[in-house]
């Protein structure tokens, strides 16, 4: 069999982070994250966080965890943290970000189901339509362009909140990681690249909350 | 592979360093969305009840499970 590619590795990180912030994980994901290991011991952010998740998930009660994503991320009125791009750059919820996001979707041809009501600018939906960009195009253009737009201007806030969460436990572990992958995507994406366009676009785009 | 591929040395060399990491997130995690150009649920989906403004979702039943004493 041959190695993945990079932009295939890369898209099933953005698709386990996606899964993992749309639900709590089931027992078989949490049983597969938990035996998997890599034999690099490097203490980079990288390596290291995935071992962080990885003894996460071997000491996690899949009942428990519902009841952590719940109080995190829904709660009763509202979880501790609101993973929404526009809660975090403009303090409101479906605002100018979401406007954006949607225009840009539309661009690239990605679309909400019918039967999802969440906005797309949820962290989980964020990430699963980067996980569809690097699957479907070796290009790196849309993919530094997205991630410029709308991503890095929050997410890493959102996953260092989620890392000092009270509620959080399993998923600080999932919060390492997303940071950790976060700094290793800008990084990539910025190698050889020109600016784009839409890097210029930012700083009128969104200003922060 | 029918489009350009811009993953160009230098990358592949940074993206070495991770690479066995990568590997191992990718053989635990083959989960990004199957079908082409669509978005995965961001949360929940609503029950495809009748139309009536409301619908007992997932989070419906959760936040009344927990409201329970």
């Amino acid at each position: 069999m041959s190695t993945p590619e990079p932009q295939e590795l890369r898209s099933r990180v953005y698709g386990l982070l996606g899964h993992l912030l749309a639900g709590p994980p089931s027992a078989e994901l949490l049983q597969r994250l938990a035996a998997v290991e890599t034999d690099s011991a490097a203490d980079e952010p990288l390596p290291r966080a995935w071992r962080g998740l990885s003894a996460a998930a071997r000491s996690a009660d899949p009942e428990a965890l519902d009841d952590e994503y719940h109080a995190l991320f829904i709660g009763l009125g509202r979880g501790e943290l609101v993973p929404y791009a526009s809660w975090y750059l403009t303090g409101l919820l479906m605002e100018q970000p979401l406007a954006d996001l949607r225009r840009d979707l539309q661009r690239l041809g990605i679309e909400r189901r019918m039967a999802v009501s969440e906005p797309e600018d949820h962290a989980a939906a964020l990430c699963q339509a980067m996980a569809l960009l690097c699957a479907d195009t070796t290009e790196i253009e849309p993919q530094q362009a997205f991630v410029s737009q709308h991503l890095a201007p929050w997410l890493g806030r959102f996953f260092s909140d989620l890392q000092q969460a009270e509620t959080a436990d399993f998923y600080r572990a999932v919060a390492a990681l997303g940071l950790a992958f976060l700094e290793f995507e800008q990084q990539f994406l910025a190698i050889d690249s020109i600016p784009t366009r839409s890097h210029k676009r930012e700083g009128q785009s969104h200003e922060q909350a | 592979m029918s489009k350009h591929d811009q993953t160009t040395p230098n990358r592949r060399r940074f993206f070495g360093r991770v690479a066995t990491v990568f590997g191992a997130i990718g053989a635990a995690a083959v989960l990004r969305p199957q079908s082409g150009k669509d978005t995965a649920p961001a949360a929940e989906t609503p029950a495809p009840a009748e139309k009536r403004g409301y619908a007992e979702t997932a989070h419906v039943r959760k936040y009344y499970d927990k409201a329970r004493f």
